[in-house]
């Protein structure tokens, strides 16, 4: 790889990235799940370093006894190998991860807490989005406005194919189905502009259907929004 | 010469074995056209996916405590009609016997068939969302400009409270869909037509 | 029994020569051969598909393909020939016929003539995909590029042209090879063994062919079904999964991955049978714990086919529904941890020998387990609901699957190649092949689990520049791995021009199932003299 600056001179420059640790590259913002915004995708990211911690542990762990296996013959027992490692420590390992997982599953469960409710309708290729303004609901092309600190039910809708409404800061993903309505639970911590996508491919547009979320400070909410049912143009 | 020569108890047991792997073959394939019709029965009974109960008669119990129920309308694309529910949102007791309207209108200069498909999220609510009356998966075709107000009659089955789910389930929506009826005009969604974005 | 042995000399003068040999063939080693020279094809066209693929995504913006949907229908491609035309055949029809009966001690397939239309019904629905790239798709492009998955509605309303009728039709062609093969797999293993072959002294290689041959079984007429209904939605006015006449998109989800999570069982358990005769041979052990090693093939088997709705996470499934998918899923990874740490515990009993086959299991045991943790970590709906359809779930199935299984395509013919050809290949070749392949495919892919935690979704053309510097390296990755295929087939021409004769067992005290006792290459017809099974070797 040291060779390539000479002969690859402009795409080296896109390498710069890679000194950010790990490659979390877009940890700053943009889609990634590991920079939450919010207090569900805050669990869930803390869920995935737990699970990171843990499975690094394990490949190593594998490596290890990998490693040691170029030794001279040794003895083998079936009780310490199959049912020791095997099973028991197998089975240790995913109840834990269970366990976790349910756990954290159970604390992002939504709870009626006076959430508000924006409406998401998918259709080839963009976002319309309607969303309780002071007076009767307001629309919007491919931007969603909520309000920060408080919880927001999202109701995805489309009117073709598949798509998936998905904010990585702020929450998973939710499928937009025909036929069905899907509820996905938002929250956002601090005002400011998130990105979001379409996360189920949908066709030749799939990868330029893209949305803002602009979270707006309690108090402005919802005098912020704009007014005509027009809204924002994509 | 391609075939082996067995022993005649060898050809039988491999008969056996052939004929039963067909069946398997076959039957896996009956269960899964067999999986259309049970996975509808599935979702009728259970509420799996959202799907509400029928009920016919009244609860028979109402609590002292209430969920918020949303309406929820959409029109597919290729559907010229305007689709509301009359209110919104209601805060009904549980056991309560509710009715609500929504009303339709053909917006084309022409007539135009429908059909509504519903659901019920979040999913596992679909088992304590019982329908008495509603206007789903029948066909209706509106004269151009015709006006129908169909009526959703439901409530709320006081099981829910057991539920350990409960908590998640405080507030409801019932959601409709109006499609173009495959029957009548052809459906010209093509997902490619360049279609611009309304508005 | 011994009417076999006597009558079996009328065999030996059925030989055709010359085309015949090929084009008619019912003998189970050269149709092995032609599968894994058809795999090895339809391997290569997948790649070159994948190249273009990493071309595409070497730099931000539209590089190569006219428009996105070309690039679709190239990952398209390469997922259904990879999957279809590349591991099944390579796999189970290639080695499968190669080794099945030679090491169960039977002189052919159960049904040879149906081992003839399996190969060709493969290669025809091989030639049905390859012509629907280049018929219309979506309005106004060539072939469909709608995912190996074919959702509708975005495979019915989003397609309309006939493209996607060839590939179901491709599909249900391989299908019905698939079922034959399965067939013919079963009743010859069920029945042919030789005598004193139990089922619990039978190699594992066997036991792995026999497990995937009943998931085929299960899994392949359920897809049959699912894709048929597809077809009949799309040509005949059905509403299957039309919301519209009543019908749920969803259901085609369920059917899909019912079919489709046993698949990657399918792809993988043949290659954990290989694994299991190389590690043995080269540590000159006994596979440790023979038996649960056969019995968690088993179990993975059964269990396959109770989670497939954990590829479905986000369509809104109840949490009690997800609470289930999870549990299942995880269960799954119990009998595979049980394969990983035998397979080590035969090492540690063993003392290694470090050939090429051996460096390629070796690597492979390593590979699997990265994939294999962070398919655990996939499995928590919580977290899959961020990384479905992301990039992490690109890394985690090539790791398991390009990694895993390919791995082990190349393991089996650097191990299985003197005896199949009777010439022995360069040593050198193999080992320099895998740490071209080891290193070029880690580059690969690994880089990918980052690109899937920053938000890099899958089947996108394009991409933010935020992206742009780990898709670059993934994309010198691949070109790395390439350039083993070349060292490869390099190996191949110099073993044929050099002839190095293979003893019968070149690889000593470590090999002890039955094509081993044959000469290298066997005899066209094997096993006149059925062997008798004594000792309870694996």
């Amino acid at each position: 790889m040291h060779m390539l600056p000479d002969v690859l001179p402009r795409p080296i420059k896109r390498l710069a990235p890679l000194t950010v640790p790990l490659g979390l590259a877009g940890c700053d913002g943009g889609l990634s799940a590991l920079a939450p915004a919010g207090p569900v995708a805050a669990d869930i990211a803390w869920l995935w370093w737990a699970l990171f911690a843990g499975a690094t542990l394990l490949t190593l762990f594998v490596l290890v006894l990998l490693a040691l296996a170029f030794g001279p013959p040794r003895a083998v027992s079936e009780r310490r190998w199959t049912h020791g490692l095997g099973l028991w420590f197998s089975l240790g390992v995913l109840t834990t991860v269970l366990g976790t997982g349910l756990w954290v599953g159970e604390r992002i469960l939504p709870r009626d807490d006076d959430a508000i409710e924006v409406h998401a309708h998918a259709y080839q290729w963009g976002w319309r989005f309607t969303q309780p303004g002071a007076d009767g609901p307001v629309e919007t092309e491919g931007v969603l406005h909520i309000p920060a600190n408080r919880p927001v039910d999202v109701l995805v809708t489309t009117e073709d194919v598949i798509h998936a409404f998905w904010v990585p800061r702020l929450a998973g993903k939710i499928d937009a189905i025909p036929g069905r309505t899907n509820r996905l639970r938002l929250e956002a911590d601090t005002p400011g502009t998130l990105s979001g996508i379409c996360a189920e491919f949908c066709g030749i547009g799939h990868a330029g259907m893209r949305f803002e979320v602009i979270v707006h400070a309690g108090e402005d909410w919802p005098d912020a929004l704009p007014q005509a049912t027009g809204g924002v143009d994509e | 010469m391609t075939q082996h020569n067995h022993s005649p108890a060898q050809k039988k047991a491999m008969r056996k074995t052939v004929v039963t792997c067909l069946g398997v073959v076959f039957g896996m394939v009956g269960l899964a056209y067999a999986s259309v019709p049970l996975y509808d029965l599935f979702c009728r009974v259970t509420g799996f996916g959202g799907t509400p109960m029928v009920g016919t008669a009244d609860a028979g119990t109402v609590l002292e405590e209430t969920v918020r129920v949303r309406f929820d309308s959409n029109v597919a694309r290729a559907l010229p009609w305007d689709f509301r529910a009359e209110r919104p949102v209601v805060q009904t007791q549980i056991g309560q016997t509710e009715t609500v309207f929504y009303r339709v209108a053909n917006t084309a200069e022409h007539p135009v068939n429908g059909m509504a498909t519903y659901n019920v999220s979040p999913e596992n609510a679909g088992q304590y969302f019982v329908k008495l009356q509603c206007f789903c998966f029948e066909e209706n075709t509106l004269e151009a400009g015709e006006v129908m107000d169909s009526a959703v009659v439901f409530y709320i089955d006081p099981a829910i409270v057991d539920d350990p789910e409960f908590e998640s389930m405080r507030t409801i929506t019932l959601s409709y869909t109006y499609w173009p009826a495959v029957g009548g005009d052809p459906v010209t969604t093509s997902a490619l037509e360049t279609t611009p974005p309304r508005r | 029994m011994a009417s076999v042995a006597t009558n079996a000399p009328g065999h030996a003068d059925d030989h055709p020569t010359g085309w015949r040999r090929w084009i008619y063939s019912t003998n189970h080693k050269d149709i092995g051969t032609m599968y894994l020279i058809f795999a090895f094809t339809a391997g290569v066209v997948g790649g070159l598909l994948s190249i273009l693929i990493r071309m595409e995504l070497q730099s931000p913006g539209t590089n190569i393909f006219v428009n996105p949907q070309m690039y679709n229908v190239v990952v398209t491609g390469h997922g259904l020939i990879m999957v279809f035309f590349l591991v099944m055949p390579a796999l189970i029809g290639g080695f499968g016929n190669w080794f099945v009966p030679l090491m169960i001690g039977a002189p052919d397939m159960a049904f040879p003539r149906m081992n003839n239309i399996s190969f060709w019904l493969t290669v025809a629905a091989f030639c049905l995909l390859i012509m629907s790239l280049f018929v219309e798709g979506a309005p106004g492009s060539l072939g469909f590029g709608g995912g190996w998955t074919v959702y509708p509605p975005l495979s019915t309303i989003g397609h309309p042209g006939p493209a996607l009728d060839f590939a179901i039709l491709s599909l249900h062609l391989a299908g019905a090879a698939s079922i034959l093969g399965a067939i013919n797999f079963i009743t010859t293993i069920l029945n042919m063994r030789a005598p004193g072959m139990t089922l619990h002294k039978m190699p594992l290689f066997a036991w792995s062919m026999l497990v995937t041959a009943f998931l085929l079984l299960l899994a392949l007429p359920v897809l049959a079904g699912a894709i048929t209904m597809l077809l009949t939605d799309r040509n005949f006015g059905t509403t299957f999964f039309d919301p519209a006449g009543g019908g749920d998109p969803i259901l085609y989800q369920h059917l899909f991955w019912f079919f489709g999570h046993p698949e990657v069982y399918i792809m993988i358990l043949p290659a954990f049978g290989i694994v299991s005769h190389i590690i043995s041979t080269f540590s000159r052990k006994p596979i440790f714990g023979y038996l649960g090693m056969a019995y968690a093939m088993v179990a993975i088997g059964v269990v396959g086919f109770v989670v497939w709705a954990h590829h479905m996470y986000t369509v809104g499934l109840s949490l009690q529904t997800q609470a289930y998918f999870v549990f299942a899923t995880m269960v799954i990874a119990v009998p595979t941890g049980i394969k990983i740490f035998s397979w080590i515990a035969t090492m540690w009993g063993g003392s290694i020998r470090f050939t090429a086959p051996m460096y390629w299991a070796v690597g492979f045991i390593f590979l699997f387990t990265v994939g294999g943790v962070t398919g655990v970590v996939l499995a928590n709906a919580g977290i899959d609901r961020y990384m479905h359809d992301t990039y992490y779930v690109v890394a985690h199935f090539h790791y398991v699957l390009s990694l895993g299984a390919v791995f082990i395509i190349f393991a089996a013919m650097y191990y299985w190649f003197p005896k199949m050809t009777g010439y022995m290949m360069p040593e050198w070749v193999g080992k320099v092949h895998f740490w071209i392949a080891f290193i070029g495919s880690n580059i690969l892919f690994f880089p990918m689990h980052f690109l899937g935690l920053a938000g890099m979704p899958r089947r996108y053309a394009d991409y933010p520049d935020a992206f742009a510097g780990w898709n670059f390296v993934a994309s010198m990755g691949s070109y790395i791995f390439a350039v083993g295929i070349f060292v490869f087939l390099y190996g191949v021409y110099i073993a044929f021009r050099d002839k190095v004769v293979a003893a019968d067992n070149p690889w000593g005290e470590g090999a002890t199932t039955l094509e081993w006792t044959l000469s290298s290459p066997p005899p066209f017809h094997q096993f006149n003299e059925l062997p008798k099974i004594a000792d309870s070797k694996h």
